[in-house]
């Protein structure tokens, strides 16, 4: 591997991360911080500048193979994780471990936090929560590609070792310009969703929630996360934008174009649509048996419309403890964390259009054991699905719930904590290790058990949190790109 | 400028790649998935696979918003069709890779290519033909490139033993006069390349590379290489399209053209067209008694132009042992080109394809800099770069500006005139700078002469 062009990438990966840092000390500021409890934002922000700035002075090369684009994406996602705990370990006296446990929980997406008291937080390092949300949403590569070009580096490597989804749609000739159409709409709907929310909540809290919501992140600036606002209005607003953060963006670029009716021509669009249809309709009617909220059928919508779209597109966000509801409920859900929103979404988890091929490609199995000479036919929108990409789709299945697994027993050889009764709950050992597992895999946030959604993560130890910090980028970046690195034949030449 | 080209060949990928390089948004449709799938790895292109002769393909291609359209696939019925149907769509100009010359008619007002909406077609064969015509006329020339300029020429000839040339250098040039219009850019030794400077010595079975115009690079080879004399007898294996072509065009030049073909169908089909004047042996190219019947030790030059790459080779090298004076081989896959240099039995080597994607170059056209040709024998290319008035170079002597030693600039075009690039001249705004290096050099020396990129 070329270490040269991957530390000049990694560099300017930095200077983006660096100058989106360094907003968070004016924005401090204003919010009324005093300049001490903004300092540490604002020398993090100058150290990680400079050392982008120096990799990308020093290092000069701009030969970039696919096995680079690994190096890169993975390495600059590492980087940009330790540069970006630094504020939180300066200002809010965090451990390095836990200081990259958040910043690699906002930059994936997941929205796990280990902080016990959200609200005691200085306004800078709120927002730089958010911004890490932003940040990683859509992509931090991506978006160096689109505003960097002076890097002098092609992408393609670099845009599908990052975007999400089997598949990377290409919009546009070049790979710039695709990632600015892509940036394009993700500043678009992040500007309508604040506006929307302004009239239910301050200019600062509706940007925050806006992060969390788009790039299907989760964090808050509350310590109740939505459930604060108590608002039918903001729960309606956040589970729209939700659910268009978990459709495909070249959907929304289709729309855009004046061409709103592509979204149900699109087979993974409906299958996305029909899973949270299910959701919503089954989960409400288990409530509605289970005697909740009355048997008020607008508040079990709200509840389950919301909570059902924050679980499928892995944002994360709460309004109610889910963890109380029906076994039925929670089980869905818990399935619902592997499904995911659609590949070219900012969610995480396994994508609906890989779960849909998938069934599709068992369907075709189960036709060819009756017809033998069946000749196999799988389709996505019209278009055949190569063999090469189906047997992609198949190892990263394979390896996602392999690792799913393994996790899992990790966390419950090594946790010591994990019977521990937490604040009078029941601990649930298992239930709560298998669903810290795919949460952070998923990048989804919140569990069940001891991580639920009233929970957090600050009672694990460390070396817990930093198997659940690598999960959480290995999920971000599908597997593939960060788990080559593994490989010994990845650094043979 | 967005380009789409259909048929990712070794000609489609090749041009492809130059487009990208001087910064087009490049759109390329090919049927075949997987070698588009190999081209994303290494350009930043958008891929449509598909049939590139349908408008639902070109439509799903963009054809609305493209300003030029290279129809490159193996097929000229296919190259056309997508030309067609993209002049209607609008776009601007549409280039089309022909294998034959008569598909329009070019005599009587009428069916002209232009007419349905080609509005250029390169043929192929004739390309590479005219380019094997080039090298035939005098024994050791290997390899003429042709510039913007319609004089300067940049050609490879072989120094043959015996030659006044040997012995000298450029400090103490025999004919001094020669140098002041003449470039010496470089050396292949040994298939090594050499930028000869003042002290290098010439010496026997160099190639030389030398850009200037062509009438005085035609009295340097004829300093250099007083015994050659006018081809007469030629021998062609292969009763291809490129055959046909490089019969027909040797006739008027009064050469005497020996056709072998091993396929009786191809050779009495051959033996009725080409009439009289052609002797059309039947017979393996390989077989060395056809050879000495059809007078190899006799001839000038022998020709492999056969579609079987390896046994054109074959052919070639025992065409060689058995008295050949110059043997020139074709071949249809680029990578052989690296392998014909090397092997010293055979002269030159040509390729379709290679002459193909020179004549497309020449029709992109661009501001700032040009691909002049992309040559096989060294892994280098010719390109032509327009000097701005606020580029670093301009003004500045040539020895001052600080260029790496493997980039060769070989010649100024200023206005008309043509001036050899050595250490001296100064280079001025608005000169036409003629370039022999390495493609990844691209960048850096357009930076230096054409001034920083500017914003689309």
């Amino acid at each position: 591997m070329n270490a040269n062009v991957v530390l000049r990438c990694v560099g300017g990966i930095l200077l983006v991360v660096g100058a989106t840092m360094s907003t968070a000390f004016p924005v401090g500021l204003m919010m009324g911080d005093s300049v001490e409890q903004c300092f540490g934002v604002l020398s993090s922000a100058v150290i990680t500048m400079l050392a982008g700035g120096i990799a990308v002075w020093f290092c000069r090369s701009t030969d970039l193979g696919f096995r680079e684009g690994f190096g890169v994406v993975t390495f600059g996602w590492i980087a940009s994780s330790l540069f970006g705990a630094l504020p939180f370990v300066w200002d809010a006296d965090l451990s390095l471990i836990d200081g990259v446990f958040e910043t690699m929980s906002g930059f994936s997406t997941t929205g796990a936090s280990i902080l016990t008291d959200i609200e005691a937080l200085p306004y800078c390092l709120l927002y730089w929560r958010s911004m890490t949300h932003w940040l990683g949403g859509m992509g931090i590569v991506v978006l160096s590609l689109a505003i960097m070009p002076i890097l002098g580096i092609g992408g393609m490597q670099l845009y599908r070792a990052e975007a999400p989804g089997p598949t990377s749609d290409q919009l546009a000739p070049r790979i710039t310009t695709t990632a600015k159409y892509l940036w394009g709409i993700y500043l678009l709907l992040t500007v309508a969703e604040t506006l929307l929310l302004l009239p239910k909540m301050s200019l600062f809290d509706a940007w925050c929630h806006t992060c969390g919501t788009l790039a299907t992140g989760g964090f808050s600036t509350r310590n109740t996360s939505l459930a604060f606002f108590d608002s039918a209005y903001v729960d309606g607003v956040v589970t729209v934008f939700m659910f268009l953060a978990g459709v495909n963006f070249v959907l929304h670029l289709r729309a855009l174009r004046g061409r709103p009716l592509f979204y149900f021509k699109d087979e993974e669009f409906r299958a996305y649509f029909a899973a949270i249809a299910t959701g919503v309709v089954t989960i409400g009617l288990f409530l509605y048996i289970g005697n909740f909220y009355d048997r008020d059928l607008a508040t079990i919508l709200r509840h389950s419309a919301f909570t059902t779209v924050s679980v499928i597109t892995t944002t994360g966000f709460c309004t109610e403890n889910f963890d109380i509801w029906p076994p039925y409920a929670r089980c869905l859900l818990l399935l619902l964390m592997f499904v995911g929103g659609c590949g070219g979404s900012t969610g995480g988890g396994i994508k609906v259009s890989r779960i849909l091929l998938l069934v599709k490609y068992a369907v075709g199995q189960l036709t060819q054991s009756i017809y033998p000479r069946a000749v196999a036919n799988l389709q996505l929108n019209g278009q055949g699905v190569s063999a090469s990409i189906m047997a992609k789709i198949l190892g990263f299945f394979f390896i996602f719930v392999s690792i799913f697994f393994a996790l899992t027993l990790a966390i419950c050889a090594f946790e010591p904590n994990l019977a521990t009764p937490v604040a009078g709950i029941d601990a649930h050992p298992l239930e709560t290790a298998l669903s810290a597992s795919i949460a952070t895999l998923g990048n989804i946030g919140p569990g069940l058990g001891k991580v639920g959604a009233t929970q957090n993560f600050s009672w694990f130890a460390p070396h817990t949190k930093l198997m659940l910090i690598l999960a959480m980028l290995v999920g971000r970046l599908e597997v593939y790109t960060v788990v080559v690195l593994f490989l010994p034949k990845f650094w043979r030449r | 400028m967005r380009v789409l080209i259909i048929g990712v060949g070794d000609v489609g990928t090749e041009m492809a790649r130059i487009l990208c390089e001087a910064r087009n948004d490049v759109v390329v449709i090919d049927r075949n998935g997987a070698l588009l799938e190999q081209l994303k790895d290494s350009l930043d292109v958008m891929t449509v696979t598909g049939d590139g002769s349908t408008m639902s393909c070109l439509h799903r291609a963009g054809i609305d918003q493209t300003d030029l359209l290279l129809a490159v696939t193996g097929r000229s019925e296919v190259n056309i069709l997508a030309c067609v149907l993209a002049k209607h769509a609008g776009v601007a100009k549409t280039i089309a890779r022909v294998r034959r010359a008569d598909h329009f008619d070019s005599i009587a007002e009428g069916v002209t290519a232009a007419v349905v909406g080609v509005d250029e077609q390169i043929i192929t064969e004739l390309e590479c033909a005219s380019n094997i015509i080039d090298a035939l006329i005098h024994p050791q020339v290997k390899e003429t490139v042709r510039l913007s300029h319609p004089d300067a020429q940049i050609v490879n000839f072989q120094i043959k033993s015996g030659s006044p040339i040997i012995g000298a250098n450029l400090a103490n040039f025999p004919h001094p006069e020669m140098l002041e219009q003449l470039r010496f850019c470089a050396i292949l030794r040994y298939g090594q390349m050499i930028i000869p400077h003042g002290q290098t010595t010439f010496s026997a079975r160099d190639e030389l590379y030398v850009a200037g115009a062509q009438t005085m690079i035609e009295e340097l080879i004829e300093w250099a290489d007083p015994l050659e004399t006018a081809v007469g007898r030629v021998i062609i294996a292969g009763a291809t399209q490129l055959g046909f072509m490089l019969t027909d065009m040797l006739r008027p030049l009064d050469i005497r053209v020996t056709l072998i073909e091993p396929d009786e169908r191809l050779a009495a089909q051959a033996a009725a067209t080409l009439g009289n004047r052609t002797l059309v042996i039947q017979a393996q190219s390989t077989d060395s008694g056809a050879l000495r019947e059809a007078g190899i030790d006799a001839c000038d030059a022998f020709i492999g132009l056969q579609a079987d790459n390896e046994s054109n080779m074959m052919s070639c090298i025992l065409a060689k042992r058995l008295g050949a004076k110059k043997v020139i081989a074709s071949t249809q896959n680029l990578d052989y080109m690296q392998v014909i240099a090397g092997i010293n039995l055979i002269d030159c080597g040509f390729s379709p394809l290679i002459a193909a994607i020179n004549a497309l170059i020449k029709c992109v056209p661009s501001d700032r800099r040009q691909t002049a040709a992309v040559l096989k024998r060294v892994p280098a290319e010719v390109v032509e770069f327009v000097v701005d008035n606020n580029a670093p170079a301009a003004g500045k002597r040539i020895a001052d500006l600080k260029i790496p030693n493997d980039i060769v600039l070989a010649l100024i075009f200023r206005g008309d005139d043509l001036v050899p690039a050595i250490g001296s001249e100064t280079i001025r705004e608005r000169d036409r700078v003629c370039v022999l290096l390495h493609h990844n050099a691209i960048p850096q020396v357009e930076k230096l002469l054409c001034g920083p990129a500017r914003k689309k």
